[in-house]
């Protein structure tokens, strides 16, 4: 499975609470998506967990040169 | 001077030097007509009142804040310029301004209506943000309360969302072009959300966001963009165009992103969920199981078993008991024919006391009379006699026989 985005974890995390809360699903398919959804917030929580700022600075230098020209 | 003869290049040149000498730095005021945005990025357009016009350029370099359109009344600074392969002058701006009270106001209000009317405001282009941006790119000025401000709200929201800053100056001749670049450049750098903005300001300071530059910028991205110029008063161009409008740099942050806590306590919320989902749907099972054991159905099971052994039991004993006496009527059968054939043997008889009879060395059987006979042998079991016949008596039964004779 390609690496989900911060969003689409979220996302599938909601589906799958709403699916158990419904609760018509074989018992084994549930404890899947249970496992499913006890793994997604674990990973969530760790990216939540990130204290330190990441700041990519892009600079314009060659725009400048050009518009001086 | 006054009969001297001059080439036409000679007194171009003399005319070029006087004019250029005495028009330096002047500023005049007309209406724009004939209004040409070259391709090469320069502007050509005349300026005119009642009684005369005048040509005049605006180079590309020429920053105006405001898009000139004729019939505007304008004024034009700069100097005038002779050209002399076509013997005509023009006047070369160096800037251009609207005219009138609130001049700028005048231009904003022009632009906006453009812009309006082409429908770059409509709500069907606003793209949605996205609610969980991990990557979001900020444009303003490296210097200043505005940067500050949204890295501050970012860090304490959502520390771990990355941010890709591109500087650019927000006021001044080059901020629109700068801004605008640095709106195209970002826009493919990847980003969920970029927010631009500046801090407050005079409507001059605020300029460049008021520009069709930016404008068009804005317009092009396919990435959402949040825009935050100024305070909670003031309205920019760039403020129609972005998708959300922030009040301040630091809204525009607060919208960009969640906060973390928020986010937190879902997840936590969730993982409560997902237990109770999960026990209620295996405590739910047990007391199916639990209910079906109660089932008249299922508590019947051992009953019905033992029914069966119990009739199974019966079966085997009736099986046995007709066995045994199928054994016991062969037997039986055995015993009554081994007596009959002993019967059924000639001298069998005679142990019972019967005897046999014999007349003339032959046995007179039960079809022979003895009428013609004057005697018999009568053999026992172990003894003969030999008897003569007085008198033979006929009947149809034995009974009749042993009726005594009178």
């Amino acid at each position: 499975m390609a690496k989900q985005s911060f969003e689409q974890k979220l996302r599938r995390l909601e589906e799958i609470v709403e699916i158990l809360d419904r609760g018509d699903q074989t018992l084994d398919s549930m404890i899947k998506l249970y496992e499913e959804g006890m793994k997604l917030i674990a990973e969530s929580r760790k990216t939540l967990g990130k204290a330190e700022q990441r700041i990519t600075v892009i600079r314009a230098a060659q725009e400048s040169a050009a518009a001086d020209a | 001077m006054e009969n001297q003869v001059l080439s036409v290049s000679e007194l171009t040149r003399r005319v070029k030097r006087t004019l250029e000498e005495h028009y330096n730095g002047l500023s005049v005021t007309g209406e724009i007509s004939n209004f040409k945005h070259h391709s090469s990025g320069h502007r050509y357009f005349t300026l005119k009142d009642a009684g005369a016009q005048i040509s005049c350029v605006l180079w590309k370099s020429r920053v105006v804040r405001f898009s000139p359109t004729d019939g505007m009344q304008v004024l034009a600074s700069g100097r005038l310029t002779v050209w002399p392969p076509r013997g005509n002058y023009q006047l070369e701006c160096s800037s251009l301004r609207p005219l009138g009270k609130g001049d700028l106001q005048l231009a904003f209000e022009a632009l906006k209506q453009k812009l309006h009317a082409a429908g770059l405001f409509d709500a069907e282009h606003k793209k949605a943000l996205p609610e969980f941006p991990e990557r979001v790119g900020v444009i303003t000025s490296e210097t200043g309360a505005a940067v500050r401000d949204i890295l501050t709200t970012l860090q304490r929201r959502m520390p771990m969302c990355e941010i890709v800053m591109h500087p650019a100056p927000v006021q001044g001749a080059e901020a629109a072009q700068a801004i605008a670049a640095a709106i195209s450049r970002l826009d493919s750098a990847g980003c969920d959300l970029m927010i631009i903005g500046r801090g407050g300001g005079s409507i001059e300071d605020l300029w460049a966001f008021n520009t069709e530059e930016v404008a068009q910028a804005l317009f092009a991205a396919r990435t959402p963009v949040i825009s935050a110029v100024g305070h909670e008063v003031d309205y920019t161009i760039a403020d129609f165009i972005a998708d959300v409008r922030a009040a301040t740099p630091t809204a525009a942050a607060e919208i960009a992103v969640r906060d973390r806590r928020d986010i937190d306590a879902f997840l936590i919320g969730a993982r409560e969920q997902l237990h109770t989902s999960i026990r209620h749907c295996v405590e739910r099972r047990r007391d199916q199981l639990e209910h079906l054991e109660q089932h008249p159905g299922l508590r019947r099971l051992p009953e019905y078993i033992s029914q069966t052994e119990m009739t199974l039991d019966r079966w085997q004993d009736q099986l046995n008991n007709a066995a045994d006496r199928t054994l016991r009527r062969s037997g039986e059968q055995l015993a009554a024919l081994t007596a009959h054939s002993q019967s059924l043997h000639p001298l069998g008889p005679l142990r019972r006391g019967f005897a046999l009879l014999r007349s003339g060395g032959d046995l007179v059987d039960s079809t022979m009379t003895l009428r013609n006979c004057s005697d018999v042998e009568i053999l026992r079991q172990n003894e003969r006699a030999l008897v003569g016949i007085q008198h033979v008596q006929t009947a149809d039964t034995m009974a009749d026989l042993t009726n005594e004779p009178e």
